[in-house]
């Protein structure tokens, strides 16, 4: 590569963590847009977390110790906003948007979150954010898009869902379909978000392209490898809804001590299924040849291989089937996870003090980088905490100016 | 002219299935050149060989229509903007050849189980004596680490180790009630395409490249916070509580007029309650100046819930939805894989264009999933069919001589059509 336009920026001094260059304003509000946030801090980009004055939303959502609601001590707001710096401000004052102006000229990145109408409203459009800080990244993550006749529809996770079509997809034949675990699709949505927003930098710094990146919920959980219209769209055939997932080669099915989720549906997986529960004889029987004798007699092999499983912990059946390569997996619940073998080898649960909230295990390292390193730096902020170090020390204003802003409640 | 973000970067995927497969796809969404290579002469458990009823035997077309490894969606569906080669990578001449590929990439993914790129002379320790910059980003089920390093799995095994499937099946009833989902290739490719770009973001100011190990497990993980602080905090064991939320009521799927439709429906705070009455028409049960307030809206959502299906079960899906979004209430309606496709709001963006395929003619697939105002992401290339661009890889980009390009072709080391009995070995 010729070094781009713009590669001074990008050419400095060698850090210790892959984005510690990127600067980072999050304005997002409750699952989605801080998780993105929090992807580009945990790579090492200084974010600062603005929070209206009565915080976050997902500061009131648990789970609590205890069960007692405390702003400062939502699991879910803890995990989301770690590794970065929060101030509090309320930008629909015309001083509060002030501030704003003068923290979107410190960063690189801005991440929104409202929805496109309120966005301008709040003096948060493109065309606002670009005349103040020319070759801004602008990531706006809404439910449905910056365009089109949903732009201000109201939504939650389970509208979107349902949207995507994945809902529909979930669930059994003849049931109400069933949304995902709770909040999973907007880490998706985050996770999505986290992508583009990177790229986005890269165009930022290598060509000085700043743009406004348009993230729908509901095109992150329509167009990725999870969601069926391309198979809809290539068959011409309507997706069939799941049937009941108890098999004993495609499925989950029982141990002693709870389920095994069992990946062994093709020939070659099934072959190995049969060696590993010491029934190699039956390779070849032309009851069990092809997936339509497998299904015809789902019965008769049931009566090999539930009682083998059967009289098996998920550990014992886990380790004897992976032997020999059949694809497998216990079905667990978190309490068994975080005792799990596997992750306490590759220490992935990480203990972090937090001074109100004490100190809890948290989610490590979605990935390990051998040169820049994963690291849990600091807990999620109080609320307003670091207003003194960014409002004082990043832009520069006096303990008065402070005090007037905090009487006047814009921090 | 127009920029991508990733122009000039160059990846070589040589990922399976769906989470690597389709980072890869991403990196090109974004503009990277991404070289594809296939697995050849054995077939690769996307690329079957015979049509079937589930799984990646469903195809488009004619079960007996030629090629059937090039009709599957379960391939097109992580697989586009990419240039992609089938090559016998075991063979030493194939060897070569991918060698020689990375030699001139920025970033390689490969998707075999731990411990088999070392066999194969892949591991990271070799290459990059030959390419010392090199961004590698390897994505085995519970990674390249650990006791269960070499244990293999497909996303839905992960989803169950995570806790997930747990979380998911039906409330009161057991496991086999939650169908097996691959989400988890969904986040997992997310997370590739994201690591590998910090990657290379890290080496743009350093020179220096990275080995990334990812387990998708951990990325998982990392979207499941509730159960794992509820446990520490408080000693439970989240159940499945289905289409209920903590902090929401009404919250749920509700069956409409026609049927198998249901709308979802959601009312986060008490404002949006009010505004729900008002859109069903103020009946009596929900005037009850109780149920102005969460706390009693949630002790009483059956209740609710059942009166609030009385009255979407008189409206279609469409009626309903609109009618509550009128009023500033979150619903949406549960769309059929069919049903997505003739959204409005979709439809209005341009979510699914119609793209032309050698094989299948055309046919409407989800586009980039987000929009870029002044680098635009497209698909501009499909799928690719079975060694679509082994000439213009090997000869335009490596080149290649075409006696040299036809005795590797003479020699299948690399090839365009699978023969009867090559075996799907995914591992």
């Amino acid at each position: 590569l010729t070094p781009p336009p713009g590669a001074d920026s990008i050419c400095g001094s060698v850090a210790d963590s892959a984005l510690s260059d990127l600067k980072v304003l999050d304005l997002g509000t409750d699952v989605a847009a801080p998780y993105a946030a929090r992807m580009l801090a945990d790579l090492g980009a200084d974010v600062i977390k603005v929070e209206p004055l009565a915080g976050d939303p997902s500061r009131r959502r648990g789970p609590f110790p205890d069960d007692l609601p405390d702003a400062e001590k939502s699991g879910l707001f803890l995990h989301l906003n770690a590794n970065k710096r929060g101030v509090s401000l309320d930008y629909a004052t015309a001083t509060g948007r002030r501030l704003l102006y003068d923290l979107v000229r410190w960063a690189d990145v801005v991440i929104e979150s409202e929805a496109p109408s309120r966005a301008e409203a709040l003096g948060l459009s493109w065309t606002a954010l670009e005349a103040v800080k020319p070759g801004l990244v602008l990531v706006s993550v809404t439910p449905f898009g910056q365009t089109g006749p949903y732009r201000d529809w109201a939504a939650e996770e389970i509208t979107v869902f349902a949207l995507s079509s994945r809902m529909w997809m979930h669930g059994l034949d003849g049931m109400e379909p069933l949304r995902y675990g709770p909040d999973v699709a907007w880490f998706q949505v985050g996770s999505t978000a986290a992508v583009a927003a990177l790229a986005a930098v890269f165009a930022s710094q290598r060509f000085g392209i700043g743009q406004q990146v348009d993230v729908s919920a509901l095109e992150a959980l329509t167009g990725n490898v999870d969601a069926r219209p391309l198979f809809a769209a290539m068959t011409g055939q309507p997706q069939p809804r799941p049937a009941r997932a108890l098999s004993t080669i495609a499925g989950v099915a029982p141990c002693k001590d709870g389920y095994m989720l069992l990946i062994a549906g093709s020939e070659r997986f099934f072959r190995r299924l049969l060696r590993a529960i010491g029934a190699a004889e039956l390779i070849g029987d032309p009851r069990f040849v092809g997936q339509a004798a497998r299904a015809a007699n789902a019965g008769e092999l049931d009566a090999i291989v539930l009682p083998w499983l059967a009289d098996r912990t998920r550990r014992e059946a886990f380790d004897q089937l992976q032997a020999y390569s059949v694809m497998c997996a216990p079905v667990q619940t978190i309490d068994e996870a975080l005792d799990d073998p596997q992750l306490v080898a590759r220490d992935f649960f990480v203990p972090l003090d937090h001074p109100v909230a004490g100190r809890w295990t948290y989610p490590g390292a979605p990935f390990l980088m051998s040169e820049t390193p994963w690291t849990l730096r600091r807990p999620a902020p109080l609320l307003g905490e670091h207003n003194r170090e960014v409002y004082g020390g990043l832009l520069g204003l006096g303990d008065d100016d402070l005090a007037l802003l905090a009487a006047s409640g814009v921090i | 002219v127009t920029r991508q973000p990733l122009e000039g970067y160059k990846v070589v995927d040589m990922t399976e299935v769906w989470a690597g497969p389709m980072a890869a796809s991403i990196l090109g969404d974004l503009g990277a050149e991404v070289i594809r290579v296939e697995s050849f002469p054995r077939a690769a458990a996307t690329r079957p060989l015979a049509a079937g009823a589930s799984g990646p035997g469903i195809v488009a077309g004619p079960p007996e229509a030629p090629r059937v490894w090039d009709r599957a969606p379960s391939y097109h569906i992580s697989n586009r903007n990419k240039l992609a080669i089938a090559l016998d990578a075991m063979a030493p001449k194939g060897r070569d050849i991918l060698l020689r590929l990375i030699g001139r990439a920025d970033v390689f993914l490969i998707g075999f189980t731990a411990g088999t790129a070392e066999r194969m002379g892949l591991d990271y320790e070799t290459l990059r004596q030959q390419k010392p910059d090199l961004v590698m980003l390897s994505l085995p089920g519970w990674g390249e680490k650990g006791p269960y390093k070499g244990y293999a799995t497909y996303g839905s095994g992960l989803d169950a180790f995570a806790g997930h499937h747990h979380l998911r099946q039906y409330p009161g009833l057991d496991p086999t009630t939650a169908p097996s989902i691959f989400h988890s290739d969904a986040t997992g490719a997310l997370a590739i395409a994201f690591a590998a770009m910090g990657a290379l973001h890290y080496r743009e100011r350093s020179g220096r490249g990275q080995f990334i190990d990812l387990s998708q497990v951990e990325v998982l993980l990392n979207h499941l916070p509730g159960p794992l602080f509820d446990w520490q905090m408080n000693g439970r064991v989240q159940q499945p509580i289905g289409n209920r939320h903590p902090d929401m009521a009404p919250h749920g799927a509700y069956p409409c007029s026609e049927p198998a439709t249901w709308l979802a429906i959601a009312v986060r705070d008490d404002a949006m309650w009010s505004a729900l009455v008002g859109a069903i028409g103020g009946p009596a049960w929900a005037l009850d100046p109780a149920l102005r307030t969460l706390p009693h809206r949630l002790e009483r959502r059956a209740e609710v819930d059942r009166h609030l299906s009385t009255w979407t079960r008189g409206l279609t899906q469409r009626e309903a939805m609109e009618r509550l979004q009128a009023a500033g209430v979150a619903a949406g309606a549960v769309y059929s894989p069919v049903e997505v496709m003739a959204d409005a709001q979709l439809q209005a963006r341009g979510f699914f264009p119609e793209l032309p395929h050698p094989l299948l003619g055309a046919y409407r697939r989800p586009n980039v999933m987000w929009q870029m105002a002044r680098t635009p992401s497209s698909i501009h290339r499909n799928s690719n069919t079975l060694g679509e661009h082994n000439r213009e890889v090997l000869c335009g980009l490596l080149g290649l001589g075409d006696a040299e390009f036809a005795d590797l072709e003479a020699a299948g080391i690399v090839g365009t059509e699978y023969r009867p009995g090559a075996e799907i070995d995914p591992t």
